[in-house]
């Protein structure tokens, strides 16, 4: 996802938006280009009215029509890596197929940037080598 | 065409999500609404985001309840082009030594388009979350 540099395109689809906005931060500290969207359907529509497609879409699993928006994105890149959003200390959604999962921090986590920077980076290494399986 | 906006159908938002706050640095414009017109103009810069709010830095004080809406642009897209926006709507909850609390009641990405100085607080509607 990561190479080459800059050029990856990040998707993410959720309806927190301190954590949309810090993903964005942290997805373009490791050199991706990150998008925001609030739901599947408006995603949907910026990919569209952007012109631009999607290396890799951060997405809450819970949002309506996830399963469908995930289908037609596979259909125009079938690289496409896909990461769903974790409640903590909620079971992990299995009905969505994903590379991995990305946990929300809780209200109580301490929120450090080098760290979240070092979990993104290896998010995408993760995403990565499991599109390679 | 746009979608319809984004209202309620995503889940509920959880205790722990609403205390959770980002450490997130962004420049906006504010304007302070009486009775949906702008009776004060500034700009500032965030402190931090949360599900439910937005913690900003300005020059001014502003009248605690009163409602406001707040511009950023997203930075986070190619270089040279920042074509969303963000619009938040909410009221003011504390103003206190240059730091405005404000709680979020709406927000709404925009198309902006190539930045210009004059797209300020313009654009066009893409979806919207009500709190």
């Amino acid at each position: 996802v990561t190479d080459p540099p800059g050029s990856s395109t990040v998707w993410i689809v959720d309806d927190d938006l301190g954590f949309v906005c810090w993903l964005g931060e942290i997805f373009t500290e490791a050199r991706c280009q990150a998008l925001p969207a609030l739901s599947c359907e408006q995603a949907l529509s910026l990919m569209k009215r952007l012109d631009l497609g999607a290396d890799l879409i951060v997405v809450n699993p819970h949002f309506p029509g996830v399963s469908a928006m995930l289908e037609t994105l596979s259909h125009a890149n079938r690289r496409l890596k896909v990461v769903t959003i974790q409640n903590p200390s909620e079971p992990q959604v299995t009905a969505v197929k994903s590379q991995a999962t990305l946990e929300r921090p809780s209200g109580s986590d301490p929120i450090s940037r080098p760290e979240w920077l070092k979990k993104v980076r290896k998010l995408l290494t993760e995403v990565k080598a499991a599109a390679a399986i | 065409m746009s979608p319809a906006p984004v209202l309620s159908k995503a889940r509920p938002v959880t205790d722990q999500r609403l205390h959770c706050r980002y450490p997130i640095r962004l420049e906006l414009e504010y304007r302070v609404l009486n009775k949906g017109r702008a009776e004060q103009l500034g700009l500032g810069r965030t402190l931090d985001i949360s599900s439910g709010g937005v913690l900003f830095e300005a020059n001014d004080s502003l009248p605690v309840h009163s409602r406001i809406q707040l511009l950023l642009n997203w930075p986070f897209s190619s270089e040279g082009i920042c074509p969303l926006k963000l619009l938040i709507r909410g009221h003011v909850i504390r103003s206190v030594d240059g730091a405005v609390a404000v709680r979020t009641e709406r927000h709404e990405f925009r198309l902006a388009g190539v930045c210009s100085s004059n797209s300020r607080l313009s654009g066009e509607k893409v979806g919207s979350r009500m709190r």
